[in-house]
């Protein structure tokens, strides 16, 4: 079962379009993350899926429910932790944990103490004087403290240090291993996200060009270096090559790289007797994958 | 019952976050007792003191609260971005606009009550010291005031939060804002102009009791619609508000003109009563002005021909001259004129009332406020009018002024006019004699009665140019009183004074001799002019009424005694022939009870007329109202039970019923 159904989602903002026909499903226990550069839709989608942005055309679903027009009862069952934490700034710690704690079916007090103590955060001081860093996991908290089904973070790390972004993952690691909980994150942490993920969005431009496992992602993207030297018409050696859609081919002084995108182990022996001395394949980080995607030198995307 | 308990968190959320408003109202609620303690206070009116100031600082209280939290919560909030909190959790948009709006209520309500309780509490009592302006059954107890000052927090709540997220959207939307409300305050003038000048003040400020509702129904459901609909997205909130704000503002507004478009479009047919009557000498046509059924105190005045039935609706009068009567008539019956409101001031219209099918027809006069009087000459053609203390007179078939004199007014009362002929306008200007300046109040006091002068000028203003007309002097006659009513009799050279206590007087204006000096009755009366210039007097006495015909020079001619019943005295229908009607027990309200009938003056015979029938000129003299002439259409109306206008033919004694009014 899918947690959160997304179908040929278009969000306009008068004339300008910030998601153009985005569709993809969470299912029930999966990490999705959802990358894309600043501007390229990812608040817009998070606001939809927490029903305070109604799209210009396409549904969202979660929990099998249209959000929009049940998101009360929906988000009984969910957990959010917003980009920027938002809570009353006048209110405690303990004062907004006590008003959220009447607005669910369930409510782990004890694990809120418990988390809140582990992070050091203090209960009876106002939520505006706490740091940056203290608000966002005062949010995670309150977040986890009803024991959604589903969890959707929009940047939790954002302007974290290293050790609270850190505490953040871990925390949902933790959550993840005691529950199962669906979780949708978006996040420019990218290392941190490949830590959790096993499944992956990238927005660009308003329109989802990736959306699939992040094992799947990482197993069919490719580097190929081709040092200079050789007798290969001026492109590296590559022109064999159009099968595994090579993408972002640069060429500089020492060679030819090129990132591949269908990465088929059989294809590549059959044509390596082709390829120049010293040609040489290796794996892509979720970070790398990324900017191949977001950013391509050939002028399209896999 | 979930939604109640999310509802409530969220109201006890917004009051808990702002309590210390709570306690620094109850500390600005101890500032009333020390009042009496200031220097200046009278010790006897020390608890009123208290009660003034607390209620002062109660309502200051409530409204600063009411406007800055109206302002800053939920407009606020959205403004900024911080509204994401309640809607990234399981509470239904409702819940939010009610929880919080209910919160700040509470707040704005309770801090306004607490700053009043010590002051209740001190006075043992819960009774308000009132201002005047405010001493109602509503207010005077704190009950329903409680309620009054709720229903007014709540309506400031709601438009300070509609004009602050309107204008804190920074959306483009705010063009469209100030757009409507140009136009919605533009069309609520017109409205409001419309009926302020027809005097229709009851169906105004019922309309505006409505528009009231209405816009704060609509305030409070474009608020919801914009917090449940339009969420965290400040702009599309914004749109959502305006939209269905000035959706409602304009539904509320057309109503409001429909409403008065309804309470001006009125025929005689809507008349519930005759106030007055007015007719010229000959003629067919009268004007008729009374209250319209349905419309509060709403008197529209029109023209009626009684012979073909047609009417025409003229303009009322304007609230400060209530005691106008519109139209003035020529006194051959040719012509009428009235005065219409607009956009500058009131212009003078005309109707030929000798051409059937005539319509109104438009004059070079106009003036910036209504004049204080007007009449027409014999044939219609020169128009005379007082106005901020100068006489005009306009030629109005050659649309010129033909003169202009100025005029020294010292109260409503004291001018009357009329053209004595084509020519010659003769002016009546009473004027009391002005306490000396050295007279202290007390003095004053001590002398309630002063000399009043009575002066009567003719004006030839034919062949003048303005301001070379001159009043001379062809009259006068002096007493001592401290009010008069008076009338002219028709050949305009004496008059009947009536003083506000004291004797009927008679007098000759040519020589400024009293004629006659007549008892008054404790229970008052009135003193009318035939047509042939006898004086009819009725002094009622107890249930009676006693008629009294005196001559020209005062002497007692006949006396009509009416025991044990109620007397209403009407026009003259005939030479020497006066309608009357009495009635055992019955009021002017009720035709049903009257008997009516023409009583012989010479000879003092009655010829009854019918049961259930009341002349509609009746009680004339009593500042002029509906003083038709004698003899004139006006006095043969009777109005019968029922609601018909019944007309009586002198020759056959005979009644016609001309027009069916609104239940009689």
């Amino acid at each position: 079962m899918s947690l959160i159904e997304v179908a040929a989602l278009t969000v306009r903002y008068g004339r300008r379009t910030a998601l153009d026909g985005v569709a993809f499903n969470v299912p029930e226990g999966a990490v999705y993350a959802l990358l894309g550069r600043n501007g390229a839709g990812k608040s817009s989608l998070v606001r939809c899926l927490l029903g305070v942005q109604r799209p210009a055309a396409g549904s969202v679903r979660l929990l099998g429910s249209d959000v929009w027009t049940r998101r009360a009862s929906i988000l009984r069952e969910v957990g959010v932790v917003p980009e920027e934490p938002d809570a009353p700034p006048a209110m405690t710690v303990h004062q907004i944990a006590a008003f959220c704690a009447r607005l669910y079916p369930r409510w782990d007090s004890a694990r809120v103490d418990d988390r809140l103590r582990r992070f050091g955060v203090p209960v009876d001081v106002p939520f505006g004087r706490l740091s940056k860093g203290q608000k966002g996991q005062v949010s995670l908290t309150l977040a986890l403290a009803p024991e959604p089904r589903l969890v959707i973070l929009d940047d939790p790390t954002l302007g974290l240090d290293p050790l609270a972004r850190r505490a953040v993952f871990e925390e949902l690691i933790v959550d993840l291993a005691d529950r199962g909980t669906t979780v949708f994150l978006t996040s420019h942490d990218l290392a941190g996200v490949e830590g959790i993920a096993d499944h992956v969005g990238v927005l660009c431009d308003g329109r989802l060009v990736l959306d699939e496992e992040l094992e799947s992602l990482k197993g069919r993207f490719r580097r190929l270096r081709v040092p200079a030297g050789g007798e290969d018409g001026g492109d590296g050696g590559l022109a064999g090559l159009a099968d595994l859609a090579p993408l972002r081919i640069a060429q500089s002084g020492w060679g030819t790289e090129a990132v591949l995108t269908r990465w088929d182990e059989e294809r590549l022996e059959e044509i390596s007797p082709t390829l120049p001395r010293g040609a040489e394949v290796s794996a892509l980080t979720l970070e790398e994958i990324f900017l191949a995607v977001v950013e391509p030198v050939a002028g399209e995307r896999p | 019952m979930r939604a109640v308990r999310v509802f409530g968190a969220v109201l006890f959320r917004e009051v808990a976050e702002r309590w210390l408003l709570l306690v620094g109202a109850e500390a600005v609620g101890f500032f009333p007792l020390l009042v009496p303690f200031l220097p200046g206070v009278q010790s006897g009116f020390s608890a009123e003191f208290r009660a003034g100031v607390a209620l002062a600082l109660c309502f200051t209280v409530a409204a600063v609260l009411a406007v800055t939290l109206g302002a800053s919560v939920l407009a606020g909030e959205l403004a900024e971005g911080r509204l994401g909190f309640y809607f990234s959790r399981p509470i239904a948009g409702w819940a939010v606009w009610a929880g919080k709006l209910a919160g700040v209520a509470v707040l704005s309500i309770g801090s306004a009550l607490l700053v009043l309780l010590p002051t209740l509490v001190v006075d043992r009592r819960l009774e308000l010291g009132m201002p005047w302006w405010m001493d109602t059954p509503w207010t005077r107890h704190v009950p329903p005031f409680v309620g009054i000052l709720a229903a007014g927090c709540v309506l400031l709540l709601l438009f300070s939060h509609l004009v602050s997220s309107m204008v804190r959207s920074r959306s483009p939307w705010l063009l469209l804002d100030l757009g409507a409300a140009l136009a919605a305050a533009a069309l609520f003038w017109s409205i409001r102009q419309t009926l302020w000048r027809e005097g229709a003040i009851d169906a105004f400020f019922w309309g505006l009791g409505g528009l009231v509702l209405l816009v704060t129904v609509a305030a409070a459901v474009a608020s919801a619609v914009q917090v449940t609909r339009g969420r965290t997205d400040a702009r599309r909130a914004h749109r959502l508000l305006s939209l269905t704000f000035w959706s409602g503002v304009g539904i509320a507004t057309a109503a409001f003109a429909i409403f008065s478009h309804w309470v001006v479009d009125v025929s005689p047919s809507d008349l519930r009563a005759f106030e007055a009557v007015l007719s010229p000498a000959a003629s067919t046509w009268i004007g008729v002005r009374g209250p319209a059924v349905h419309r509060g105190a709403y008197f529209p005045a029109f023209l009626f021909d009684t012979a073909t039935g047609r009417s025409l609706k003229i303009s009322g009068s304007p609230i400060d001259r209530f005691w106008w009567l519109q139209p003035v008539f020529s006194s051959d019956g040719s012509a009428a004129a009235w005065l219409e409101g607009g956009a500058g001031g009131y212009e003078l219209k005309t109707l030929d009332l000798t051409r059937p099918g005539a319509r109104p027809a438009a004059t070079a006069v106009a003036f910036e406020s209504w004049p204080d009087r007007m009449a027409l000459s014999p044939h219609g053609r020169l128009l005379a009018a007082v106005h901020d203390g100068v006489l005009t007179v306009d030629d109005l078939e050659a649309r010129r002024m033909v003169t202009s004199v100025p005029v020294a007014l010292a109260s409503e009362q004291g001018l009357k006019m009329r053209f004595t002929d084509d020519r010659h306008l003769r002016l009546y200007q009473a004027l009391f004699e002005r306490p000396e300046r050295s007279e202290t109040p007390a003095e004053r006091k001590e002398k309630p009665e002063r000399l009043w002068r009575l002066t009567a000028f003719d004006l030839d203003p034919v062949d003048l140019g303005p301001g070379h007309g001159k009043l001379i002097r062809v009259g006068g006659i002096e007493v001592t009183g401290n009010w008069f009513f008076w009338s002219v009799s028709p050949d305009g050279w004496h008059v009947a004074l009536r003083a506000m206590e004291g004797p009927f007087r008679l007098g000759d204006l040519r020589t400024g001799a009293i004629l006659a000096t007549l008892p008054r009755s404790p229970e008052g009366g009135m003193a009318t002019f035939l047509s042939d210039g006898r004086l009819i007097l009725d002094q009622r006495n107890g249930d009676g009424t006693t008629l009294r015909l005196l001559g020209k020079d005062g002497a007692e001619l006949r006396q009509f005694a009416f025991p044990s019943v109620r007397v209403a005295v009407g026009g003259e229908v005939q030479p020497g022939r006066l309608a009357m009607a009495t009635t055992p027990r019955g009021t002017f309200a009720e035709p049903a009870a009257w008997s009516a009938f023409l009583l012989n003056l010479d000879n003092g015979r009655a010829a009854p007329l019918g049961a259930g029938l009341l002349p509609v000129m009746r009680d004339l003299s009593l500042f002029d109202r509906g003083a038709g002439n004698p003899q004139s259409v006006g006095a043969r109306l009777f109005l019968r039970t029922g609601g018909d206008l019944l007309l009586l033919d002198p020759a056959t004694g005979r009644l016609r019923t001309v027009l069916r009014i609104h239940g009689g």
